[in-house]
Order: structure tokens, then sequence, then C-alpha cells
């Protein structure tokens, strides 16, 4: 049995997570060559911008107000 | 072990289960939702997976996904900023596509199963395919070609197999790479053509048939081939990589004409219906050409008697029959699952055979790996609405549904676990005479509401096949899992016109009494009787909707549909009477 | 509301091929309908229920086909093609905007949903009814499909009183709270996609440009046709 956990439990345990996922992008990406290491701040960047997704998308609701912040 | 494979996201999300190295379940999630291609994470399909093995997640070994996410997100990154300032209107969809969800996938997996992060694996896409194509098939070595629309960068890989006591690889040797894509060619003529992408290749393919290749030259000019051999796309011909609203661009329009609205119907007596068909017979054609081109020359530099083919390309029957006709492969392995969908179980294989070093093992050659249907649902809910219905013994139930089959009616045929891939291979089918155009007719009108130009499948024992199709050397087993058209021999076209195609073809499926014994037994039956024992098989489900799984939904599809009558296990469930259902109907409104 | 869309819908429907196309939409939105009672059909343990459910499928496959048959109709008459703007939000059809949750033994709650969406339809068509004008056959086929909604509007509130009959009142309750909270949902979610586009836009043209550069340099660099296979990696990155 898969124990349900709510909407905004698990955006945030895949927020939590985010940042290993960056890091495996950011070390692949610097590793693969000197046009790809150009990409890793453009990268890291939009990872960030991407928390703000997976915040919005937890709350649905409140997204509007969660972007207007920013 | 236990190893569970997942894929979802884009389209086809499925789950596959492995313990021990043995798969012991794998279903798509759109069969469990019910909401086909359904792409969200496959949860219920996990559930079932779990259930079956009696497994709590925690209980998993490990977890394996069949693509790199991040692999992916520098992929759509890269193709965005090459078609800088085009892509902008694409790209804040992109963005919100990938990290809103598809580029978390680590994280996903954690907060809906609760397993650690340090137990979820990936798996290249076309690893995932190789996998799911060579160490699904009957054969210890063997050349692997995948091909599909896009996974991270690939877009067609080819290599090498070998499995056995001495252990097991997938070399993959080199690929092409995004956006040079064969999948996407046919994708972007699918939308061209009004059908929707990811379902209506199955359309384009059929309606290829009703058409000359006269534009095959023009197909040509968009996919030039490199000097290496390989192909690529002239993206001056495409816009899927600058927008996500239309693949094809302008100086296609050009081209080939307007494109053709999604409603309005082709007709094929008209000069734009024909131009349609033309169209699709000419990307039809290139499509063949290439994949011919390509597997001769894998054949000639792997010297291998068989080849596996993957992906989402491997669904094109008519390409498959003409790789093994003249590739110069002896024998050609499509999975019952060459899709996306089938990557679910090629990552559970490739990381229990690979990355842990697990022994190979035979794997059942078969796609029965989805739910049971409950069998005493159909006489409870038949008895509740008053539908005429029956248990009856084995010998009694073969031999009445072939004189029910034999009188014309229309069987909905729902027997052991739904089978793991796009086709009704025997267990969830509608089953029909496959003599006369007319039930061909009637099948498109009152059953599936489809277009007129969409073929039937027949089905015929292994041993028979040969004397009503034209099979090449291994076409049998190509047909196994229903993956190649063959031309009906000519003196049976007549009297198997449901299942012939304009062109004189079928997409057969051959049948070995092992693989579906109540089936084979059904059709050998309705053979004593008839002289001929080929059936019409073709998925128990109406338009729009997936393949019905339970009992309860081959009910509910009987109910709606021309469907005459309705078998589950050994429960045999008729149509009312036409004065039986009005006054049904009376009391309902009581 | 349906007094101030008035104009409006008169406004939707006066073309012919706008009409078409809607229509065909309509279709969409009816044979989606019909699935989910086929779903409710097929979950639910009240054999009458399961009845209605299926009678009520069959309505909505057939109000599907005759709006397909009417919108390609109308397109065919029509020298003109191509669909132009389409006001999606303006016209729904039934339940176009809804999510109809079918679950297992949760029939008072999907009756009472049913029981609302099919009064706001039948409110809805009867406007479409109204603003077709002089097009009598668009206009029978709204009229054929109000009588269906009609009855669909009765069964569903009779056998929420059957099913449901101390809990009836606060479930038509909950039910339109539900929409007015999935309404407002939506609208959150909608907005929120429209600040997220800007953002991105913004980064994109702000961000982007010294990036594309470089990767388009790159791109010019790389040789065409087959490339090797990447070096095989651990399973456990995601790169």
């Amino acid at each position: 049995m898969i124990k349900k956990k709510g909407r905004l439990r698990r955006q945030l345990v895949v927020m939590g997570s985010a940042f290993g996922s960056t890091g495996d992008l950011a070390r692949g990406l610097w590793k693969g060559g000197s046009d790809r290491k150009l990409m890793v701040p453009l990268a890291i960047f939009l990872c960030a911008t991407g928390l703000l997704l997976v915040l919005a998308a937890g709350v649905e609701a409140l997204a509007p107000f969660i972007y207007s912040i920013f | 072990m236990k190893i569970l494979g997942l894929s979802c996201f884009y389209h086809d999300a499925a789950a596959a289960l492995l313990v021990d190295g043995e798969p012991v379940a794998a279903v798509q999630e759109e069969r469990l939702s019910r909401r086909k291609n359904d792409a969200a994470f496959p949860i219920e399909a996990v559930e079932y997976c779990l259930d079956v093995a009696g497994l709590e997640p925690e209980e998993l070994d490990a977890v394996v996904f069949y693509e790199r996410p991040m692999l992916k997100f520098e992929r759509v990154l890269t193709t965005a900023l090459r078609a800088f300032p085009q892509s902008w209107r694409s790209f804040p969809h992109a963005m919100k596509n990938m990290l809103g969800e598809k580029a978390w996938v680590r994280g996903i997996i954690t907060s809906r199963l609760g397993v650690p992060g340090n137990k979820i694996l990936f798996t290249e896409h076309h690893q995932s395919h190789a996998a799911a194509a060579f160490l699904t098939a009957p054969t210890e070595r063997a050349a692997i070609l995948t091909a599909d629309g896009v996974g991270e960068w690939a877009t067609l890989t080819v290599g090498t197999g070998t499995r056995g006591a001495s252990g097991t690889s997938i070399q993959i040797d080199r690929e092409i790479r995004f956006p040079h894509s064969l999948g996407m060619l046919y994708s972007t003529f699918t939308a061209y053509l009004g059908f929707a992408v990811n379902e209506g290749e199955y359309k384009v393919m059929g309606l290829a048939s009703y058409g000359e290749p006269t534009m095959a030259d023009a197909v040509r000019k968009l996919i030039p081939r490199t000097a290496d051999g390989a192909f690529r796309l002239d993206l001056d011909y495409f816009d899927f990589h600058t927008t996500a609203k239309r693949s094809f661009s302008e100086k296609f329009i050009r081209l080939f004409g307007p494109p053709r609205s999604r409603y309005e119907p082709i007709n094929l007596a008209t000069d734009e219906g024909r131009r349609f068909a033309n169209c699709a017979a000419s990307v039809q054609r290139v499509l063949e050409d290439i994949l011919v081109d390509l597997t001769r020359d894998l054949h000639d530099r792997t010297g291998l008697p068989d080849l596996c083919l993957g992906g989402g390309v491997a669904l094109n029957g008519v390409a498959n029959a003409r790789i093994l006709k003249e590739s110069g492969f002896e024998r050609l392995f499509v999975p019952p699952a060459p899709g996306d969908a089938g990557c679910a179980l090629g990552a559970a294989l490739y990381a229990d055979r690979i990355h842990f070093g697990n022994p190979d093992r035979h794997f059942p050659d078969h796609p029965f790996w989805g739910p049971d249907p409950d069998y005493d649902a159909l006489p409870r809910i038949a008895a509740e609405d008053k539908f005429p219905h029956e248990d009856l013994t084995e010998e009694a139930l073969i031999e009445e549904t072939a004189g029910d089959l034999q009188a014309g009616r229309i069987v909905g045929w729902i027997q052991g676990r739904t089978e793991f891939g796009p086709r009704a291979l025997g267990n969830r089918s509608l089953l029909a005479a496959p003599h006369a155009a007319a039930m061909r007719d009637r099948l498109n009108r009152d059953i599936k509401y489809r277009e007129e130009f969409r073929p039937f499948a027949p089905v015929c024992p292994v041993e028979e096949a040969a004397r009503f199709f034209e099979l090449p050397p291994g076409g049998a087993r190509l047909a196994r899992f229903m993956s190649g058209v063959f031309p009906v021999r000519p003196e049976w076209r007549g009297r198997l016109a449901a299942i012939t195609h304009v062109d004189g073809t079928a997409r057969l499926q051959t049948l070995e009494r092992s693989f579906a014994p109540r089936l084979y037994d059904l059709i050998q039956a309705y053979g004593r009787r008839t002289g001929v024992p080929v059936l019409l098989n073709t998925s128990f489900n109406l338009a729009g909707e997936p393949i019905v799984c339970t009992a309860q939904e081959g009910y509910s599809t009987f109910r709606r549909s021309g469907v005459d009558l309705l078998i589950v296990g050994n429960t045999r469930v008729r149509k009312r009477s036409r004065a039986a259902a009005a006054a049904a109907q009376e009391e309902e409104l009581v | 509301m349906s007094a101030w869309l008035n104009p409006i819908q008169r406004w939707v429907w006066s073309d012919p091929v706008r009409r078409g196309y809607r229509l065909l939409r309509f279709a969409e939105v009816e044979a989606d309908g019909g699935r989910d009672l086929a779903r409710a059909a097929e979950l639910t343990p009240d054999p009458k229920l399961r009845r209605l459910y299926l009678r009520h499928a069959a309505d909505e496959q057939r109000h599907s086909d005759m709006f397909r048959r009417r919108g390609a109709a109308l397109l065919r008459e029509s020298a003109r093609r191509g669909a132009g703007w389409q006001p999606d939000w303006l016209a729904p059809g039934e339940r176009g905007l809804d999510d109809v949750e079918v679950e297992e033994g949760r029939d008072g709650p999907l009756l009472a949903f049913l029981h609302l969406s099919e009064a706001a339809a039948a409110r809805s068509f009867a406007v479409y009814h109204q603003a077709v004008g002089a097009d009598a056959e668009t206009r029978e086929v709204f009229a054929r499909i109000l009588k269906d909604e009609n009855f669909h509007m009765s069964y569903t509130r009779h056998e929420l009183g059957r099913v449901a009959p101390q809990k009836q009142g606060w479930l038509l309750w909950k039910a339109r709270l539900g929409r007015l909270w999935k309404g407002y949902l939506r609208f959150a979610v909608a907005l929120a996609g429209v600040m997220g586009a800007i953002l991105l836009t913004l980064q994109y043209f702000i961000l982007l440009p010294v990036f594309a550069l470089g990767a388009k340099r790159a791109a010019k660099r790389e040789p065409e046709g087959w490339a090797p296979a990447r070096d095989k990696r651990d399973l456990k990155g995601q790169y």
C-alpha cells in the first residue's frame, strides 16, 4: 500500500531533492567540454526559477501571489 | 532483487516490476486510470505491480526511471538557445514543462513512493528501448536498432547485444541526434495530415496504402542523407524546434500544400483526399527506404543473423516487413511494447542484468503482464441488469462462440491478464468473422467509430499462416506480436476481405497454442466450421478510450456499442432482444 | 450572466464557420462527458445507477454525433476555411470546464455534481438555442439536446435523494462550493501561468542572448550524421 501524501508535502520533498538534481546537471555540463561549461550559470539560474514553478504548483490557489512576490 | 521500472511524463506512462530477474507485472497507466495515453506519474500501475508481488515500496531494491531528466533538460535548453530568437514563444512553455515537473523526477519518485533518492536509478532513453527489445527476445546475440522521436539527445541508435552464461551487455556504438529524427519526420506528417501526434501514426500508415508515393522526392528534400550513410532534417521545413504549436513550417506548406484540418474527413474520391493519401504514401516510402538502408548497413557491419528493433518507429509494421525482407537479417524481433511504455520494462531489465550484473534469465515470450479480470463480476452485473447470460463448459464455450462468429456476431473477448503494449493480442480483443468487407465497415461504423481507411488485423494459428499469407522467412516470428504487415495470398483476398487492406496486405498475428490456448482453440473450431482458421482481431475499446482491462469495462463497452456478445472467462452475455431492451428502458425511467 | 452574454453569444454564433468549429468542439466535450459517465457506470456498486449512467453516457455520445454531423455540415456548406479566433471560454458546452471526479463508492457527490453541471449546461444550451438565430437545423440540434438535459437533471436529483436522503442538501451545497473553488483554482492557475510565462520570457530576452551566441557557434562545429554513442555512465546520475 502506497502512503498518500498531500500535494504541498510532495512538492516540498521535490524541492528538497532539486538541489542534488541541479548539482547533477551542473557536474554533467562541466565535464561536457567548453561549449557546455559555458551553460552552467544559465542552467543553475533556470533551475532556481524551477523551484519557484514547483512551489507554485504545490499551492495552486496561492500561485499568483507567489509569483507576485518575485 | 526487486526492481521497479518507470516511464512517464511524455506519453504512455507505465510501470514494470522484476523480482529476482523475473518479470512479475507490467502495465500502462492508461489501462487503470482510463485516460488514453495517460502520461502522468503511473501511481496506479505501480500500486498494481507491488500488489501482484505483495511488496511495499520500501522493500524495493531499486526504482529505475527510463531516461535521464537532466540530460533531457540540457537538450531542451540547447535547442532553445540554438533557435534564438525564433524560440521565444516555445521557451516559456518548454521551461514550465521541464522545470515545473519533468526535471525533478528523483524528487517526484521519492515524494510519491517514499523510496529514498539513493535507490533511484536512471537509464538513458535509448538504452531502455534497446534493453526492452533485446533482453525480452529469444536470442543470445543480436544487432540492435532503436528509433523514435527523441529521448534525451539520441533519436536513433545502433549497436549489439550479448547475453548468456558469460554475462549480459548492450553496446550502443553510434547514434543520430536531435533534431535529426525519423520519428519527428513521421510525426510532422501525422500532424500535417490532421491526426494527433503520438497516436495517429497508425492512421498515416493505413492511409499510405490508398496513395502513391508521388511526393517521395519532395519528402527526401526534408531529410537529405549524409555522407556517412545517416540522415539529417532540413530544419527550414520544420517548426518543432521553435514552437510548441506546430511542427511544420510555411516552407513545408509551400512544398506539400495546405494541411488537413482535423475536423475534415478524408474523402479519397476527391483530389484533396488523394493528395493527403499520396503524402502519407510518400513519407512512408522514405521512412522505409532509410530504415532498410540503415539496417542493411548494420547487418553488413555486425554479420549477425538477428536484429532487435525498439522505439516507437518499430510500431510501423510495413517498414518492419521490408526490413525483414531486404536488410539481410534472418530474424527480426520487435517486443509487444516497443514504445515508451515498454521502456519501463527495459529500464528495469537493464538495471538488473547490466548495472547489478545479475545472471541472464529466459524472458517469457508473451505480453500478458497486466491485471486479470474479476471473473465473478460479469455474471453478477448481467443478472442485475437482466441480460441473458450463462456459464459454459470449456468445450461449449469454444463451439458456441465459433458458431456465433460464423453467424456474423461480434464478440468481446476477455481472458487472463491484460496485454502490456498498444496491441490486443488475444486477451482483450474484439473478434469477428474475417470474410466480408461489410464486417469491416460495421466495425468501423458501429463500434470503433473510426475512419473507413483503417484496416483490421487477422489472427491465425502459426502453422496455418502460410496458407493464407505470404510470409518471408522469419515472418511468422515477426507476426507473433502483430509487428509486421504481409501480403494476403491473392486467392484468399476475396474470402478475407474484412482483414485485407486496399493494397492486399494484412497486419497478421500468428498464434501458438501455448500463447493463448483458448483463443487458439476457438480459431481452430471456427476453421473446422468454415474451412478458414482465421479471425479478425481488433482491440477491445471504443474510439478515444484505452483498451478495456476489467470485466466491468468490457461490459460497459459491450453496452455502449454494437458488440453482440461478451465473454469473460467462461461467462457469456448476449444483447437483449429489442422488446426486452425497450421494457428495461421503461423500467429505468420509473 | 446569460443576459449579458446574449449579445456576445449572438456574435459568437453569427458566423457559420465559427459555428461549425464550435459545434465540433462541443462534440468532443460531449464525447468526453460520455466517457466519464461510462467510467461512473463501471465503478458504481448500485445497479440502478449503473443503468442510468450507461443511458446517460449513450445520450452524451448521441449528442456528440449530432454536434459533429451538424458542425461538419456547416463547414462543408461554407466556402471559407480556418477556425479563426475561437473564444472557447465563452461557450464551453456541457462540463467543458469542469473536471468530473469519478471515484469508486462516491455516487452521492457525483450525482450532486452532475445535477448542477446538467443544470448549467441546460441554461447554456438554451442561450445558444436562441443565439443561433435563423439557423433552423442548429436550433433543432440544441432543442433535442435540451430535452435530454432535462431528463438528466431530473434523474440525478431524484437519485441523489435516493442514495443520500439525509445528506442531499449538504451534498448539493458542497458541489456548488466545489464548482466555485474549482473556478477560482482555474483562474489562479491560469493567472499564475501567465505570470510564469512573462517571467520566463523576460529571462529569455535578458539572459539567453549571450549563451545563444555560444550555442549557435557550437552547433556549427557539430558534424552531420552519425555521432559516437555517449560513454556508459553510472545509473545513479541524472545527466
